[in-house]
Order: C-alpha cells, then structure tokens, then sequence
C-alpha cells in the first residue's frame, strides 16, 4: 500500500466451515468470546444465522413511515394551500377545505415517498452500490460462497481485533480454513 | 304562377294528399312526453290548491345539514335569482328566440339537432297528461341553467372551468375549458350545451355576418360548454351604470332576454336578497317549488306552479 491511507490493513478474518450447522456454533463461540462485530456468508439465507447475528432491527421500516408521513402531509397541505390559500374558488358551495376531495392524491403521496424511501433506503443502509467487497480477496470465498461454503468473519473494527489471536481463536472452531482478509 | 283565388275559396283550393313513398327523418329535441309520476311540472286545480296551499312546494328543499359539505357561502350584496310562472307559461318559445339572438347562440340545423346537439341555452319542455289521446292536456315548462347553489356540475370539472361567482351566478370560463364534458354528464337539468362544430367560423368570413353577434357576448369557439349565465352581461352593464351613479341596482333594471321578450310575463328576475323585489314576492308565494328540490343542488330558479280553474261546462266540452 502506498501513500497515507486512513482503512486498516486488514478487513477480518475469515474462517471457512463445511455445515450451517458448524457455523451456527462458531457465532455461538465467537459471541461467547466476546466478539462483536461478526458477519456471515452463506449460500442462501439462513434464518436461524440472522439470529444468532441479530440482524433483524432494520432501520429501514422507520424511515418508510418518516417518508410515508412526510409525503401524506406535504400532499394534502399542498392541496389545502392551492384551493384554500393561494387560489380560493367556490366550486359547487363547498367549503374551500374539501378534504375529502385532497384524500386520494394524499394517499398517493403517502405511496409514493414511502416506496421511493425504501428503494433508496435500501441502498443507502446496504452502503450500495459497492463495485468491490473486500471478502472477494480470498480464493476460496470466490469459488465457495455461492456453492457450499459457509463463512465467518471477525471484522477489523471490533474492539477485541487483533489478527493473530482472532486467527488462533478461529483455528480452534475446526474450520477448513483461516485467512486474513486483506482490505 | 298561382292564379288567383276567388272569394268563392279564399283560403282553400282543392288539395290532394298522395304517398310519394320517401322517408325523411324528423328531428326533434324531446322525445319523452311523459312526466312518469314525478312531480317535474307542478299541476293543481283552484279548489285543491285553496284546500291545501302548500301542497305545490312539495317536501321543500331538503335540510341545510344534509350535504356532508356544510354550505359556508353566503351571499351578501346581490344574489341573482329567477322566478318562472307555469301558469302564465303557454309555450310560445318566444324566450328561445331571443335568448338564442341575445347569446349568439349557434342554429346548428336539423343533422344536428337528430343527434342530440342542439344549443339553445333555454328550451320549453311540454309534458302531457290525461287519458284522452286526442285532446291531452298540455303543460309547457321553460327549462334554462338552474345556477344552484351547489351545483353538481361544478364538482366534477377537472380544470375548475365553471364555478361560482361572488353573486351566486354559475359561471363558465370558457377560455379554460377543456371539453370533457363531465359537466353536463353530471347536470340533473340537462341543460348544459356543447359546441360540437366550429359554427363562428362561418360569420369570421364573412365581414356582414360578423355584425351578426352581439358585441356584449362572448362568441364561443368549438370544443367548450356552454349553458345559460342568466345574460350576465345585462348584469354587468346595469352594475356599470348604478356604480357610476353611487347607487345599488333597481329591481328590474336587470331584465334577461327571455324576460324581456316573454308575453305572459312568466319569467321575472331580480335580487333574492331584496325583499322587496317582484322575484322575491314571487318566491315567498306558496305556489314556489324547486325543481328536483330532492337533490339537494339548491337552484337559483323557482317554479310556480300551475293552478288551473276551468269553467265546468267548457270541460264537459
């Protein structure tokens, strides 16, 4: 590496295992270790490993209603300041606030921001897009991860890092193998 | 040439009809006679009305509560209304006439008026009624723009071309008008016009029937609603001449063009806020009803009704 760079050197340390079963009893000891910051790569989604990681608070349904809100009320304000406020026209006797009338295209904007918020949302706490991931760097992950591999990496900024004893401590877990990934 | 006629037959020559077998279609405005058991046109003898005067009025207009909009408007100054009298009503269509003169109103021609086109803003409807098919009893009814106060045509146009103005008139603004049409689809009335054909087009031509128009009127392009505005412009101009003379409007400075030319004098028009007004006088009468009162559009126009005294012996015939 050249030049200043603020990233550490390394982004974990990934260790390989042949069953959910083994990798669902390495985040159990990893946890009971003390670790953090853990992430997992399986071929297809294992409910019972976002579990054991915690992985279920997404932020993202927050966000949706924030936006659903904010789209529902800035439609209807937007219908009561046309009709009520800047343009004021006695249409059929009813009053200038006929709310009724503003509720369709309220909805519509409750609709509409609330699934713009989750499409971007989504990117957005995903960090995506991503052209390149770090665990790419190694060989085995490249050709296991989508077939039979099941992965588990202590990643860098967990407070307890420090590579050679979290290489040691994943050697001991009976993976097929330990590697450092480099960032 | 016709040779003259004699005083042996002054008015009649020997006439024969023939069959020449040729079909021509009629073209027609109203092609239901009936009033079906609704109470469109209000009838009574004199000794039923006596015995119950407000039997005319019907149920009335319905409660002020019973729109889930709450009427908020109010008409302080001037709110224009109309009063027409079923019973002076012969049917002569003398109102057609002048209001279609008044209006530059469009002669669209027998094609059209077969497809339902026609454009007079004020038509007069006949209903007939009895059991003897050769001699019914005939009833006429002048039928123009009701100008609700709340109109059922106003909710539904996309673009706000007509809505109300600060006198309760029910006014189209022909320049926004986009030609969907909902309005008249959504009138209960149905008198709302739309021009189908560019028939101004004709008079832009011709420099002598440019002259044609009445200068005060608008003169409408194909494509927009139009429908009576109670001759706004005779409103307009009498509103002009009481302003620069520092006082309010006089009842019956304002005559609208059906008024105007009625013989009867079926057709008053005046300020409903002015109790002293003909039109006023008119609607407190218990003779006064509303047209399809049960809608709850609130019109502007009343009705009275016809109150009938035959001579005995002439009904006996």
């Amino acid at each position: 590496m050249h030049g200043p760079q603020t990233e550490p050197l390394l982004h974990g340390v990934m260790a390989e295992f042949r069953t959910p079963e083994e990798l669902l009893e390495a985040i159990g000891a990893a946890k009971a270790a003390g670790f953090t910051k853990l992430d997992a790569y399986t071929p297809y989604p294992i409910e019972k490993v976002l579990d054991a990681l915690d992985l279920h608070h997404s932020k993202l349904p927050l966000l949706v209603l924030g936006a659903s809100i904010v789209g529902a009320v800035g439609v209807f304000g937007f219908a009561y300041w046309a009709s009520a406020i800047d343009y004021p026209l006695n249409i059929g006797g009813r009053p200038l606030n006929s709310w009724p009338a503003f509720i369709p295209a309220t909805f519509e904007g409750a609709i509409f921001h609330g699934g713009l918020a989750a499409a971007l949302g989504m990117l957005l706490l995903n960090g995506l897009p991503r052209p390149h991931h770090p665990v790419f760097n190694v060989p085995r992950f490249v050709d296991h991860a989508s077939k039979d591999g099941y992965f588990l990496v202590v990643e860098s900024d967990d407070p307890r890092f420090d590579a050679p004893s979290v290489k040691r401590f994943l050697e001991s877990l009976a993976p097929v193998e330990v590697n450092e990934v480099e960032n | 040439m016709t040779p003259l006629r004699t005083s042996a037959a002054a008015w009649t020559t020997a006439v024969q009809v023939a069959k020449t077998g040729a079909r021509s279609p009629l073209a027609h405005t109203q092609q239901h006679f009936r009033l079906e058991g609704r109470e469109i046109v209000r009838v009574m003898s004199l000794p039923e009305y006596l015995k119950d005067p407000a039997r005319a009025k019907g149920h009335g207009l319905p409660p002020k509560d019973a729109s889930l909009f709450q009427p908020g408007w109010e008409y302080k100054e001037n709110a224009w209304g109309l009063s027409v009298d079923l019973g002076s009503c012969f049917g002569c269509n003398a109102c057609v006439v002048a209001c279609q003169s008044e209006n530059n109103i469009p002669v669209v021609g027998k094609e059209q008026v077969g497809k339902n086109r026609e454009m007079h803003w004020i038509r007069v409807d006949q209903y007939y009624e009895g059991t003897d098919l050769e001699n019914p009893e005939i009833h006429h009814q002048p039928l123009m723009c009701q100008h609700c106060e709340m109109a059922p045509c106003e909710v539904v146009c996309p673009v706000a071309a007509t809505v109300h103005g600060a006198e309760g008139l029910n006014e189209m603004a022909y320049n926004r008008c986009v030609g969907t049409r909902y309005c008249s689809n959504n009138c209960p009335y149905h008198v709302r016009r739309f021009n189908f054909l560019e028939y101004n087009g004709e008079r832009e031509q011709e420099p002598v029937l440019k002259m044609l128009a009445n200068p005060d009127v608008t003169v409408r392009s194909r494509g927009v609603m139009e429908k009576c505005t109670f001759c706004i412009q005779r409103i307009n101009r009498a509103r002009i001449v009481a302003e620069r003379e520092g006082r309010a409007i006089r009842d019956g400075e304002i005559r609208t063009a059906c008024q105007q030319t009625c013989p009867a004098d079926a057709i008053v028009f005046g300020n409903i806020n002015d109790p002293g007004a003909n039109v006023s006088k008119l609607r407190s009468e218990p003779r006064t009803y509303w047209l399809l009162e049960e809608l709850n559009t609130r019109p502007r126009t009343t009705y009275l009704a016809k109150v009938t005294n035959p001579n005995p012996d002439v009904e006996a015939g």
